[in-house]
């Protein structure tokens, strides 16, 4: 074992273990802070994220501004992505395929599934992406890694700007009335986000390691998203799935959002449990994954 | 401890230069079946590794100019990146005094179509900026920088000169105690560089704050710098005064004659830029 130390090549020819701590641990009173060649476990940057709160609103901004600057129609392609979504899922669901909505008009009711998971998958697609799209800053200067992902996660609730008041209108269109239930709509879109930001957050990690994620996640939202009541009722998930298919966080989160809009069936406990919980766990891995692998970004990016 | 602000203490870099491949799955996958089928002489097996920094100690006290030489490939970039804390050392640890403001490359962060007025604002953001100081220091960066008449016109539009004139300018307004500068000096033209150097010693004598300068150019690191490491191959070669350290890494590097004017014309100078 000694003797493959010398050789080995994670340590530099010549330097031993020991003789790399000669002069002891640093001095940790003398400096400001010590640069370590490993992160300490405990070390979540709080303070730091906290104190760049300017650099996260310029990132935003700057991400808003690309946004909708060289677009000719500016902030119009919120509107018009899930209004063309709509229009296509209207024709082959509404009108071919004759999916039940009850009273709802299935315009209504595909939109008010199509906004909450343009929301979701926007978020977790463009997170995805960020640390690749931003690298020559990661490789440049540093700050705090996760302001990327976090910026472009708040980029895209701008867009509910746009996508909610059309869906109000839409609803006053086809006169759905609205209901007191309308107030758990914040509580929800937080919880959307809060669930896709950690999963931007797990997969722009990954990304930045294994590029295979770019091709994989767009097959895997799009197995989701049918996987998730978006264009169809609950309704029609057979009784016996029911229970399985609750364990997808986004149902109770899709279901609670029509049962406050469209007075639908409301989520079962366990829709509800299974979606914060996931939220929870997911969220949180998804920093604690983030921080660990922050380290390395710059190198392998 | 006195007045050291930088203190590095046997810092090494690797890097995997086979890891590019292994940037897939199906890379990894392939490399961890490789490496389990040659277990017996992984010894053997030529190296995939580099060591970018080998070793390095050094001291900066407050008000210095340290320069860094050497050729490309010689570490000076990864060490300044360790010091700015974009990178982690493999081994080896600094300590630091007082806040880091590093320009490791010019017009890092500049978004070409956002107007310069945008991007004094973003840039400065990025690099550690209050929105408060670059409010206040918005007409000085634009005086410095001579673009007044472009200030709303996308970046995109300017000319390479412009485009660094005005990205040196926020860099060098930036208000941390040791500032870290990367092949910069050569921006925009004598006059202009001939400003950045005053503006550099200004920070120095008047403002009393640090600075670590990486140059190819054995001429700005004379003039300017008070010490001077000189790395080679990743370990330091030479401390010491920048004339007899430039000099040492002149004879060494192109055989020529010290302080021979041919000598420095021979350096690629500014290559980055």
């Amino acid at each position: 074992m000694l003797l493959e130390a010398e050789e080995d090549p994670n340590v530099l020819p010549g330097t031993t273990e020991e003789n790399q701590w000669k002069n002891g641990s640093p001095p940790m009173d003398d400096f400001d802070y010590v640069i370590h060649s490993h992160r300490r476990l405990f070390d979540f940057p709080v303070k730091q994220i906290w104190e760049s709160r300017e650099l996260l609103y310029f990132l935003v901004w700057r991400d808003l501004k690309m946004r909708y600057k060289q677009a000719l129609i500016g902030a119009g392609w919120a509107v018009i992505k899930p209004l063309m979504m709509m229009l296509v899922f209207v024709v082959v669901f509404g009108l071919f395929v004759k999916v039940p909505t009850g009273d709802i008009p299935y315009s209504v009711f595909v939109y008010t599934g199509l906004l909450p998971w343009t929301f979701v998958s926007t978020i977790i697609s463009i997170a995805a992406a960020s640390l690749i799209t931003n690298s020559p800053l990661l490789k440049k200067i540093y700050f705090p890694r996760l302001l990327i992902p976090l910026s472009s996660s708040i980029t895209s609730l701008v867009d509910l700007a746009i996508s909610l008041p059309l869906l109000f209108g839409l609803m006053v269109w086809f006169q759905v009335p609205f209901s007191w239930r309308v107030i758990v709509v914040p509580i929800l879109i937080l919880l959307m986000f809060l669930l896709s930001f950690g999963i931007g957050l797990l997969m722009a990690a990954l990304h930045v390691k294994y590029h295979d994620v770019g091709m994989l996640l767009p097959i895997m939202l799009q197995v989701w998203m049918y996987a998730s009541p978006v264009i169809y009722p609950i309704e029609l998930v057979s009784e016996r799935w029911l229970p399985l298919y609750s364990l997808n966080p986004l149902v109770g989160m899709f279901q609670a959002f029509r049962w406050a809009l469209l007075d639908a069936q409301s989520p079962t406990p366990l829709m509800l449990v299974s979606s914060i919980a996931w939220t929870l766990v997911i969220l949180a891995s998804g920093i604690i994954f983030f921080h660990f692998s922050e380290d390395t970004f710059a190198d392998v990016v | 401890m006195s007045n050291v602000v930088i203190h590095a203490n046997r810092l090494s870099k690797r890097y995997e230069i086979g890891a590019v491949r292994e940037n897939t799955l199906r890379g990894q996958v392939a490399a961890g079946f490789q490496k389990l089928g040659r277990r017996d002489k992984i010894h053997g097996e030529s190296p995939t590794t580099l060591w970018a920094l080998k070793d390095v100690s050094f001291e900066v006290e407050k008000g210095e100019v340290l320069g860094i030489i050497g050729k490309n490939g010689s570490g000076k970039s990864t060490l300044l990146k360790i010091l700015s804390r974009v990178t982690r050392p493999t081994t080896g640890w600094v300590g630091i005094k007082g806040q880091i403001g590093s320009l490791l490359e010019v017009g890092t962060g500049f978004n070409p179509d956002l107007t310069g007025r945008e991007n004094i604002y973003l840039n400065g953001a990025i690099l550690g900026l209050r929105r408060q100081e670059i409010d206040r220091k918005f007409d000085e960066i634009v005086a410095f920088s001579e673009i007044e008449q472009f200030l709303y016109t996308p970046v995109k539009h300017y000319s390479s000169g412009m485009y660094v004139r005005l990205a040196f300018s926020v860099a060098i307004h930036l208000s941390a105690d040791i500032l870290m500068i990367d092949e910069v000096l050569g921006v925009g033209d004598a006059a202009f560089r001939q400003k950045s150097a005053a503006r550099i010693q200004q920070i120095v004598k008047d403002e009393g704050r640090t600075i670590m300068l990486v140059s190819h150019d054995p001429g700005s690191i004379r003039s300017l710098c008070t010490k001077c490491l000189y790395l080679k191959a990743g370990a330091l070669e030479g401390e010491g005064l920048p004339d007899s350290v430039v000099d040492d890494y002149l004879t060494d590097s192109i055989g020529a004659t010290p302080g021979s004017n041919q000598a420095t014309k021979v350096e690629p100078r500014h290559a980055k830029i």
